[in-house]
C-alpha cells in the first residue's frame, strides 16, 4: 500500500540534493530536490509530495528475505537445487557443484592454488564441460600441471541420484579433457566419505587416495600425507608397489574394475581414462595400472603361490580338457579350448607353453605394466 | 537589516569592506538565482555561478534606487541577461536562436518574460528573501547550517510549544542574552539552572532552540514570524 504525505513551506535554502523547507508550524525539513526540474527560489512556497509505504510492505519484504535465508542455511551444500559437487584436485584442488542440468552454481577452493585458479576464471552459471575446458586450459598456461599432468575428479551425487546419472557425469569429465598427456581419474564418492573428508579439511579426492594408500599399507596414519601433494602421494605408492612386486604378494592391489565396489567405499568406483589415444599402462611415471591389467595382475600372481602338486593338477586337468576336446583350435588360442586329438604334440606343447608361461608370469607381469594391450 | 541601498552607495563610492560584506551577504541568492536561471543545481565551481557573481558586482555598482525596481529584482535581471548572453556565445542556440527575425521575436518574448519575472518577483516578497538571506547569516555565526536543522526539529507539537515557550523565556533574561550574543553560544547550563528547564532537553534540541531566540531577538523579520506563527495557530 502506498499513501501520499504533502510536505509544504518556504525554500530556505536549496542544496545538491535537499531543498530545506520552513513548514508553518516552525519546523525544518529536508526534502529530495528533482533533478529534472530548475531549483526552487529562496522564499517561494514548495509544496513536496512524498510518496509513503505502509508498514505491512516491509514487514512482508523482511519476512520474505528472513524466509530465504532460513532455507539457504537449511537445505544441503546451502543450495536448494545442486545435484553434484565435482571435487577437482591437480595441483589447485576445488569443488564445483553442479544442478540437474550441469550448470555449475557454486564454486569452492580447498587450497590456495585452488583460490588462485577460481579467482582467475569465472565459471559461474557454465556447463561443466565449458568449465573443465577452463580449469585444463588454466592450469596449462599457468603451469599449475608440473612434470606431471594428473587430473583427479570426484563426482558425489548429492540427491542419492542413481549410478547411471552419476556416471554420465563421469563422463562429461572425461569427454571434456580433449587435451593429450594428461592422465585423468574419475571416480564416483557418497557423501559419507566427502563429509568425512571435510571433517579432516581436505579434498574428498585427497582423503580416498589416503584410505587406498592405508589400505594398501603404504601410510598408516593421515599424518603421514598431510601436507604433500597428490603427486608425492602417488610416488609413495608406487615406490611401495615395486617394493612389493619384488615380493610374492598377497592380496595384491585393490580390484578396480569398473562397477566392482572399492573396499574404503561401497560405492567408490576408480575408472581411469587416458584421453589422447595412450593407454593408462604407458604412463612414463610407472603409475601402477588400475582395471583389467591390475585385476589380470591379481589372477596371474596368485599362480606362483600355489605349491607345485597342485600345479601339476592343474596341469592334468588342462590336458585332460584338451583331450576330451575334438574341434582342433589352433596353437595360441584359449588354452581351455580343444585342440587335435592325435596332436599329442600339440597338446605337449600347449602343456609346456602352460608351463611355460606360469613360470614366465613375473617377467610378463612387467612387461605388461608397461606396453599397452597386452592380453591374454 | 540590512540597507542596501546605502550600502550600495557607499560601494560606488570605492567602499571595498561594504561591497565585500554585501556580496559575502547576498552570494546564497546569487547561486541560488543562477540555479533557478540555468534550469539546474549550480555550485561555485561552475563557470555560471561566477558569472552570476559578477552580474552582482554589476548590479552594486548600476542600481539605482530610484529606478522603480527593488535591488534583488535588479540583480535578477542582470543576471539573467549576462547567462543568457554567455549561452549564446557558448551554445549558440539555447534561449535566443541566430535567426534574426526569430531573435527579435525573442527579444520580445524575453521582455515579456521579463517583466512576467518581475511582476512575480514582487509577488513572491523580496522582504521574506531578505529575511531568509539574513537568518541564514545569522545562523552561521552559531555555527549552525538550514539542512542541520531538521534533525533537532521537534517531532510533536508539545515538544515545540515547549522549545517555543522556552525561547520566549530565555530572551527575557537579559544574562543569558548577552551571553548567547557575545559568546555566540547557547548558555544551556546557565538557563536550565535558572528556568529548571532540564538540560538534556535543551541540548537535545539546541541548534533549534538557537533558530527560535534569533527569531525572537529579530522582530523586524515579521514575514518569518508571522509564516511560523501562522502555522502555530492552525
Amino acid at each position: 500500500m502506498m499513501g501520499k504525505q504533502s510536505v509544504a513551506g518556504i525554500v530556505v535554502k536549496v542544496t545538491k540534493a535537499d531543498i530545506v523547507l520552513l513548514c508553518q508550524d516552525g519546523t525544518f525539513q529536508n526534502v529530495a530536490r528533482p533533478p529534472q526540474v530548475a531549483p526552487p527560489l529562496i522564499g517561494e512556497r514548495y509544496t513536496h509530495i512524498k510518496k509513503t509505504t505502509s508498514r505491512l510492505k516491509y514487514t512482508s519484504i523482511a519476512a520474505v528475505f528472513l524466509l530465504t535465508f532460513i532455507s539457504y542455511l537449511l537445505l544441503p551444500f546451502g543450495q536448494g537445487d545442486s545435484a553434484y559437487v565435482v571435487a577437482i584436485d591437480i595441483n589447485p584442488s576445488i569443488e564445483l557443484i553442479v544442478n540437474d542440468a550441469m550448470k555449475v552454481i557454486e564454486t569452492n577452493a580447498n587450497n590456495s592454488d585452488g583460490e588462485i585458479l577460481l579467482a582467475a576464471i569465472g565459471m559461474h552459471g557454465d556447463q561443466l564441460a565449458v568449465a573443465m575446458e577452463k580449469i585444463i586450459t588454466y592450469s596449462e598456461d599457468t603451469g599449475f600441471f608440473l612434470d606431471e599432468k594428473y587430473l583427479t575428479a570426484s563426482v558425489i551425487p548429492v540427491k542419492n541420484q542413481k549410478n547411471q546419472l552419476t556416471k554420465e557425469v563421469e563422463q562429461i569429465i572425461e569427454n571434456s579433457i580433449s587435451k593429450p598427456n594428461i592422465d585423468v581419474i574419475v571416480t564416483q564418492n557418497n557423501k559419507a566419505t566427502y563429509d568425512e573428508a571435510k571433517k579432516r579439511n581436505l579434498s574428498v579426492n585427497y582423503y580416498a587416495y589416503f584410505k587406498e594408500l592405508e589400505n594398501e599399507g603404504v601410510v598408516k596414519t593421515i599424518k603421514e600425507v598431510k601436507g604433500k601433494s597428490m603427486a608425492e602421494l602417488r610416488k609413495m605408492q608406487q615406490v611401495k608397489k615395486d617394493h612389493v612386486d619384488e615380493e610374492p604378494r598377497g592380496n595384491g592391489p585393490k580390484q578396480t574394475k569398473p562397477g566392482k565396489p572399492n573396499s574404503v567405499d561401497p560405492d567408490h568406483e576408480k575408472i581411469k581414462t587416458a584421453p589422447g589415444g595412450k593407454s593408462s599402462e604407458q604412463n612414463k611415471s610407472g603409475k601402477p595400472d588400475s582395471v583389467g591389467p591390475v585385476h589380470r595382475e591379481t589372477e596371474k600372481t596368485t599362480a606362483p603361490a600355489k605349491s607345485k602338486a597342485q600345479e601339476n593338477k592343474q596341469q592334468v586337468e588342462i590336458r585332460k580338457d584338451v583331450q576330451d576336446k575334438r574341434a582342433p583350435q589352433g596353437q595360441g588360442q584359449d588354452k581351455d579350448k580343444g585342440q587335435d586329438q592325435g596332436d599329442e604334440k600339440n597338446n605337449g606343447n600347449t602343456l609346456k607353453n602352460a608351463e611355460s608361461k606360469h613360470e614366465e608370469l613375473p617377467k610378463e607381469n612387467e612387461k605388461k605394466r608397461e606396453k599397452p594391450g597386452n592380453k591374454d | 537589516m540590512i540597507n542596501h541601498e546605502k550600502a550600495c552607495l557607499d560601494a560606488q563610492l570605492g567602499n571595498d569592506l561594504v561591497r565585500e560584506k554585501l556580496i559575502r551577504h547576498y552570494k546564497p541568492y546569487v547561486i541560488n538565482s543562477v540555479g533557478h536561471i540555468c534550469k539546474r543545481y549550480v555550485s561555485w565551481s561552475d563557470e555560471e555561478a561566477s558569472i552570476g557573481l559578477l552580474a552582482f558586482n554589476k548590479a552594486i555598482d548600476s542600481y539605482q534606487p530610484d529606478s522603480g525596481r527593488t535591488f534583488l529584482n535588479y540583480v535578477y535581471l542582470l543576471m539573467k541577461r549576462d547567462l543568457i548572453d554567455f549561452f549564446r556565445k557558448e551554445q549558440r542556440h539555447q534561449l535566443v536562436s541566430l535567426n534574426d527575425e526569430a531573435d527579435e521575436a525573442n527579444q520580445n518574448k524575453y521582455k515579456a518574460a521579463q517583466s512576467i519575472d518581475e511582476f512575480q518577483r514582487a509577488e513572491e516578497t523580496n522582504e521574506l528573501v531578505e529575511e531568509i538571506l539574513e537568518l541564514g547569516e545569522a545562523l552561521s555565526r552559531y555555527k549552525i547550517s538550514f539542512e542541520e536543522l531538521e534533525k533537532f526539529s521537534p517531532k510533536h507539537n508539545d515538544t515545540r510549544s515547549t522549545l517555543t515557550e522556552m525561547a520566549q523565556t530565555f530572551c527575557e533574561d537579559d544574562d543569558c542574552v548577552s551571553l548567547f550574543l557575545s559568546k555566540k553560544q547557547l548558555p544551556m547550563t546557565l538557563f536550565s539552572k535558572k528556568t529548571g528547564y532540564r538540560l538534556k532537553t535543551i541540548e537535545r534540541h539546541r541548534k533549534y532552540i538557537v533558530t527560535l531566540i534569533l527569531l525572537t531577538l529579530n522582530p523586524h523579520w515579521i514575514q518569518l514570524r508571522q509564516f511560523i506563527k501562522k502555522g502555530g495557530e492552525s
